[in-house]
């Protein structure tokens, strides 16, 4: 699946080009995310701006793509239109997933956390 | 009664043609655009269900979806020639089982399968299933007007 990759604030954001995220494009969306996840890009914002409609199977994708970027990393999404808002609502996803209003303020709230990840002093310093 | 009658084959690119469809009499129908996506989205959950896990994921068998319209509810029946669905499908189905329902505390916890039937049993009004002469058939109903 293709993903239109530009880089926000040095934050990684991919635009997903597919109008429905349902059962006969799991496969690949999952697959093209987690390769994301496994070479190091460990923040990503996913733009759902083109995303008309997900299903339970596309739901099951994203939640597979945030466990394989693990708890060293984020996947963050932005600009869900009202349908996939509802669908997210519906299954309380909304609550494990951050969503933001757009690819901007997504970047902006990963770029502030992982500069103040940087800031923060190792265990061992004193 | 108006009815209109969808066959798909059992090819999981073909659901989006009847979901689409259902989407659009929804809206026919008088329902706005908030729950006509809900029922979509249930008919794309109940197709996949009947490809999948009726048909194993195999192309070349039949799905019909049957839309009807009264003055008072919109239903739609779903038929398939596949393996029935098991008890516990049926009661996830009809009852809830509620795997939306927890806020969890752990990613890594969150089941990836399995709201398929949650969907449908919270998006529709009524939910129905009966195995009928070697057939699945699934009864999905929606009120026109709120209650």
């Amino acid at each position: 699946m293709k993903f239109e990759e530009t880089l926000v604030q040095d934050v990684l954001v991919l635009r997903v080009h597919e109008g429905r995220i349902v059962a006969d494009v799991v496969p690949r969306f999952k697959e093209s995310l987690i390769a994301y996840a496994k070479s190091g890009k460990s923040s990503i914002v996913l733009d759902l701006s083109d995303v008309t409609f997900i299903d339970s199977s596309g739901l099951g994708a994203l939640i597979g793509s945030l466990k394989a970027i693990g708890s060293g990393g984020e996947l963050v999404l932005c600009s869900a239109r009202d349908g996939v808002m509802s669908m997210f609502k519906l299954t309380r996803m909304d609550k494990v997933f951050q969503i933001y209003a757009n690819p901007e303020s997504a970047a902006a709230a990963l770029s502030t956390r992982n500069g103040a990840d940087r800031e923060k002093p190792h265990s061992g310093d004193r | 009664m108006k009815n209109l009658i969808l066959e798909i084959d059992s090819n999981l690119g073909d659901v989006s043609l009847a979901a689409v469809a259902a989407h659009a009499i929804c809206l026919h129908a008088g329902l706005d655009q908030y729950h006509a996506s809900l029922a979509e989205l249930s008919i794309v959950e109940a197709l996949t269900n009947s490809i999948q896990h009726a048909y194993q994921g195999k192309s070349g068998h039949r799905v019909i979806l049957v839309i009807s319209v009264s003055d008072e509810d919109i239903s739609f029946d779903l038929y398939d020639s596949g393996t029935p669905m098991s008890s516990e499908q049926i009661e996830k189905l009809v009852q809830g089982h509620g795997i939306v329902e927890p806020e969890y505390s752990d990613n890594t916890v969150i089941p990836e399968n399995g709201r398929g039937l949650e969907i449908i049993h919270r998006t529709m009004d009524k939910v129905a299933y009966q195995r009928e002469s070697e057939q699945n058939h699934l009864m999905l109903t929606l009120r026109r007007a709120p209650a």
